[in-house]
């Protein structure tokens, strides 16, 4: 599975950047389409996932054959009715960090830019991994869960990366304060079930 | 163990053999060494029995990072993992690496696992895999080669192993993290391991290409170990069977390579073909290629053309460096970086050295921030052997030291460094006689470096033979003896050659003219690398030149793509110029709120004809600056708006600031802030955002970066003695350390404020945990900062 971007939407960029309708100058009109130019050139998607059984038991939702239970109120009801589910990571890359790194030396306007084009590209790009996987298996995939999420630990991003091999089949790892690297990655979970 | 003598068949994936003995893959696998020592037995025996010569300990996460939790000790399971190997071996008479993958956290300055760190993590491996009895180490599906290196320096300065690497490369012939192919290879080959090659990622045919460029740029014995193809990402099968991977071998049989086997997706049966595949197959010795190399982690220079050295990286007469030095400002360091990468230097001299500063803490820090922003390989600068050892140990890739001479003691001192790290060095005409006069003299100094250097195994492609440039105005019969002296170590010695070439036209007007020509001059008679600021239009452009004529830069290519632009350019810029004056009466308000930073730095330099520095700060920057943070605080502009005024009037607060410098005034600050994004956490581009606007206000920022420990925020407050410090934190998980550093602050019984920010932050929450103020955006800062140092 390969999944082609294209960093385009201005208005969803201007959104993440707290636009609030004012005039905008010459110069950060400029720098938002050097920015958009610059994403497309350096995101590169990295990404894993799996479909595995899923089990309701009174803690939370175990996941089967993997040593793993979701914990807490909130995934329970975000899974409920749901027997399989997909689990992914998804990433743009090492090389979008590095550049947002330089950028906020060189030109910090085009560093906020930059993240704002890279919020926008991991959840496009989840987007895109969820609708092929609904192809791929002919099945209905859920909205997207992750650690952190209401009451489910943010530690769970451990047994994410772990059961999805990150690191190899990605480049994606772990610190101990659960913070992942690159850092414009998601992990999340999300029901699967046939069409009603 | 020579690698060259016979072709060594290895194994295939333990992984996958494990699950389909129905081994209970918990959360560490390599636990399965003392819990079920049969099984893992068992798989060694399978690869075995099929005719692996070398197999390799599961051990792969077996380090200090992955194991913590394990209720096993990182030796244990590492001699565990040796014995059941071992045992599995002896019958077959094969050998026994130690696998050992990566450390599963990122190295500074990305993440915030400390190269020392991963150093002792290795260590710990590599020291209980030699004591349980393996062959050799083996670091394997690597994807940062400064991490690799970590790994080999511990290896090298622990064990007497023979020591293999091969990393994980995706189809852009780069690693995850960007490590490049050749810049691996390079660095390697200059660290001395005893092989090199890849593994995992892709199949053969996709690893191929970049195994041949491993040939190219190293004469090592090579590995290959590659997947059966390319997996299916959401069923984990890979497309290849075991006569298809053994058939897409063959090329790397044909080219030589030392050791074949696979990697994940390959098992016995795989390992089995390879095997009939191989007879007859032996491993090439390559020829020794006589081009010198110098890396960064993800770039290469091979010498083969003239390359420039920027030396724009050194505090010696630059007035604004030192003080950015002094006040630790290492974006001031890193953007001199990117503006000579931008103007086409090829490699970068770093020097940062400066009476009563800890030059060695300096160095290493500068390194490690430099080579997460640019790409160019390095040239290591100082006169202290301890300050060039310890940038040696950190630096990812193969650097240039500057320098040796001909002095014993200082080559007996340096030479045996350079070689340790596989570093190329430059060798300065001179010893402690001074600089002789003639060419001969100092033909005579470089032979004597040459020899000592061949002692020490630094081969002579490796040494960079400085011939040194005089002032034509004190010297000026000896320019010639500079350029015959250039023409005399190569041919004679085989040497390439480096040459500061500025100091020609001290004390001379229109330097330029002298400038280019000796440099014109020095290519012509050999010059390999010159040291120039590569700012200049005129020497790069003599340099530039020098390539067409002498056909280097073939049909012009270069020359003809870079200065039709900058002549496209320079016509555009001219009619930039008429329309703004005819347009006319903007003020430096307004070229701030457009973001206008060149004309914001004009219009500050045409002010300074008749107003006072501070006066143009005070009432013309910042009030601008304010109107800009009162649209903002409104919501009227947003944030990158905001920045880009703020930017703006950087402009113009750097021209005060040079005119300052140039005229030995006291430094325009309105006084110093430590900031720092706390310990634990690695974002921080909020606290950056907060920078850019305090220094835009005239406010002299100590950045400590990201991932800051309390002490250190303390010892910084206490020795800039500041009155306010900003804290960052992103995540939930680190704020305890905001609080921590907070109450450390307020334990050291320092006289300053604290101010905190960040997304999981709140006002409330900010003073439970011993705050002074919360600021909620950049804007805030700069309010606080007024409140607390005066506007």
């Amino acid at each position: 599975m390969d999944i082609k971007l294209d960093i385009t939407d201005r208005s969803e960029i201007l959104r993440y950047l707290g636009y609030r309708g004012s005039e905008i100058t010459e110069v950060v009109e400029n720098t938002i389409q050097e920015g958009i130019a610059l994403s497309n050139k350096l995101i590169k998607i990295g990404m894993t996932y799996r479909f595995l059984n899923i089990i309701e038991r009174e803690n939370g939702i175990e996941v089967e054959g993997e040593h793993f239970t979701l914990t807490g109120k909130a995934i329970k009801k975000h899974l409920k009715g749901y027997d399989r589910a997909m689990f992914f990571c998804l990433t743009i890359g090492s090389a979008f960090d590095r550049e947002v790194e330089k950028q906020m030396v060189k030109n910090p306007t085009l560093a906020v830019i930059l993240n704002a084009c890279g919020i926008q590209a991991v959840e496009k790009a989840c987007d895109a991994l969820q609708l092929k996987a609904e192809e791929e298996t002919g099945m209905k995939t859920g909205v997207r869960f992750s650690p952190g999420y209401g009451d489910l630990p943010l530690s769970t991003q451990k047994d994410f990366i772990r059961i999805l091999n990150t690191e190899r089949l990605a480049g994606v790892t772990i610190n101990e304060n659960y913070l992942m690297n690159p850092r414009k990655t998601v992990t999340a979970v999300c029901g699967l079930k046939k069409e009603d | 163990m020579n690698l060259f003598d016979e072709l060594i068949i290895l194994d295939g994936a333990m992984g996958t053999e494990l699950v389909k003995k129905n081994a209970p893959m918990g959360h560490l696998p390599e636990e399965l060494n003392i819990t079920h020592p049969e099984l893992i037995k068992e798989v060694h025996r399978s690869y075995l029995e099929k005719g692996t010569k070398l197999i390799y300990t599961c051990s792969f996460g077996a380090n200090a990072y992955k194991c913590k939790g394990s209720k096993y000790s990182v030796p244990e399971i590492i001699t565990a993992s040796v014995k059941n190997a071992r045992e599995a071996a002896e019958p077959y008479g094969a050998m026994v690496g130690l696998s050992m993958g990566t450390i599963g956290d990122i190295l500074e300055p990305f993440g915030n696992l400390k190269f020392d760190d991963a150093y002792e993590m290795y260590k710990e491996m590599v020291v209980a895999g030699e004591k349980a009895g393996a062959d050799c180490l083996v670091f394997e599906t690597q994807t940062d080669l400064l991490e690799v290196k970590a790994g080999v320096l511990a290896a090298k300065e622990n064990t007497h192993l023979p020591i293999f690497v091969t990393m994980t490369f995706e189809s852009n012939g780069r690693t995850f993290n960007g490590t490049l192919v050749e810049a691996m290879a390079i660095t390697l080959t200059a660290l001395k391991v005893d092989a090199i090659g890849v593994n995992c990622s892709l199949g053969p045919d996709e690893l191929l290409p970049f195994v041949k460029r491993m040939r190219e740029v190293s004469d090592l014995p090579l590995i290959v170990k590659p997947n059966a193809g390319l997996p299916d990402p959401a069923t984990g099968a890979y497309d290849m069977g075991p006569e298809e991977f053994a058939e897409k071998m063959v090329p790397f049989l044909e080219m030589g390579v030392s050791m074949v086997g696979g990697c994940c997706g390959t098992a016995p049966e795989y390992i089995e073909a390879l095997v009939k595949k191989a007879k007859g197959f032996k491993p090439v010795k390559p020829e020794r290629n006589n081009k010198s190399y110098l890396s960064s982690g993800r770039e290469f220079v091979d010498v083969t053309r003239v390359h420039v050295v920027g030396e724009r990286i050194n505090p010696t007469g630059k007035k604004l460096f030192k003080e950015a030095l002094l006040n630790h400002d290492i974006d001031y360091v890193k953007a001199r970086a990117m503006e000579q990468a931008e103007a086409g230097a090829e490699i970068l001299d770093v020097n940062v050295g400066l009476p009563k500063i800890d030059e060695e803490g300096l160095m290493v820090e500068v390194v490690k921030e430099l080579q997460s922003v640019v790409d160019l390989p390095l040239q290591i600068d100082s006169s202290s052997a301890a300050v060039i050892e310890k940038a040696l140990r950190v630096y990812n890739g193969k650097a240039l030291v500057n320098s040796v001479n001909g002095e014993e003691k200082v080559l007996d001192t340096i030479l045996p460094i350079a070689a340790k790290y596989g570093a190329a060095v430059i060798g300065l005409t001179m010893d402690s006689d001074g600089i002789p006069e003639t060419a001969e003299k100092r033909v005579a100094i470089a032979g004597r470096i040459v020899k000592k250097c061949a002692e020490y195994g630094i081969e002579p492609k490796d040494i960079y033979i400085d011939c040194l440039t005089l002032a034509a105005s004190v010297q000026q019969k000896e320019v010639r003896e500079t350029l015959n002296s250039i023409r005399e170590v190569k041919a004679r010695y085989g040497v390439h050659t480096v040459l500061g070439v500025s100091n020609i036209s001290f004390g001379l007007p229109k330097r330029e003219y002298i400038n280019t020509t000796f440099l014109t001059l020095a290519m012509e008679a050999g010059l390999d690398l010159p040291i120039i600021n590569p700012n200049n239009a005129a020497m790069m452009g003599a340099v530039d030149a020098y390539h067409v004529l002498w056909n280097i830069d073939t049909s012009g290519n270069h020359y003809v793509e870079k200065y039709a632009a900058i002549q496209e350019q320079e016509k555009n810029a001219d009619k930039g110029a008429a329309a703004a004056t005819v347009s006319g009466e903007l003020t430096i308000g307004d070229y701030i709120k457009k973001g206008l930073g060149d004309s914001a730095a004009k219009a500050v330099r045409a002010l300074l004809e008749t107003r006072e520095p501070l006066d143009i700060v005070n009432n013309e920057l910042i009030p601008a600056l304010d109107r800009v943070g009162a649209e903002f605080e409104k919501g009227v502009i947003f944030l990158p708006q905001l920045l880009s005024s703020a930017t703006a009037a950087e402009s113009g607060f750097n021209v005060i600031k040079e005119y300052m410098a140039a005229h030995n005034a006291a430094t325009v600050s309105k006084g110093k802030i430590v900031l720092a994004t706390v310990k634990g956490d690695v974002h921080d581009i909020g606290k950056n955002i907060v920078k850019t606007i305090l220094e835009n206000y005239g406010y002299t920022v100590i950045d400590l970066g990201k991932d800051v420990p309390p002490e250190r925020v303390v010892e910084a407050a206490r020795e800039h003695q500041v009155k306010l410090v900003g804290l960052s934190a992103l995540m939930t998980t680190t704020v305890a350390s905001m609080e921590e550093t907070i109450k450390m602050i307020r334990d050291a019984g320092l006289d300053c404020k604290v101010m905190v920010g960040g997304a999981v932050l709140t006002e409330e929450f900010a003073m439970q945990i011993g705050a002074d103020y919360y600021s909620k955006d950049a804007k805030q800062s700069a309010d606080i900062a007024k409140l607390v140092l005066g506007a």
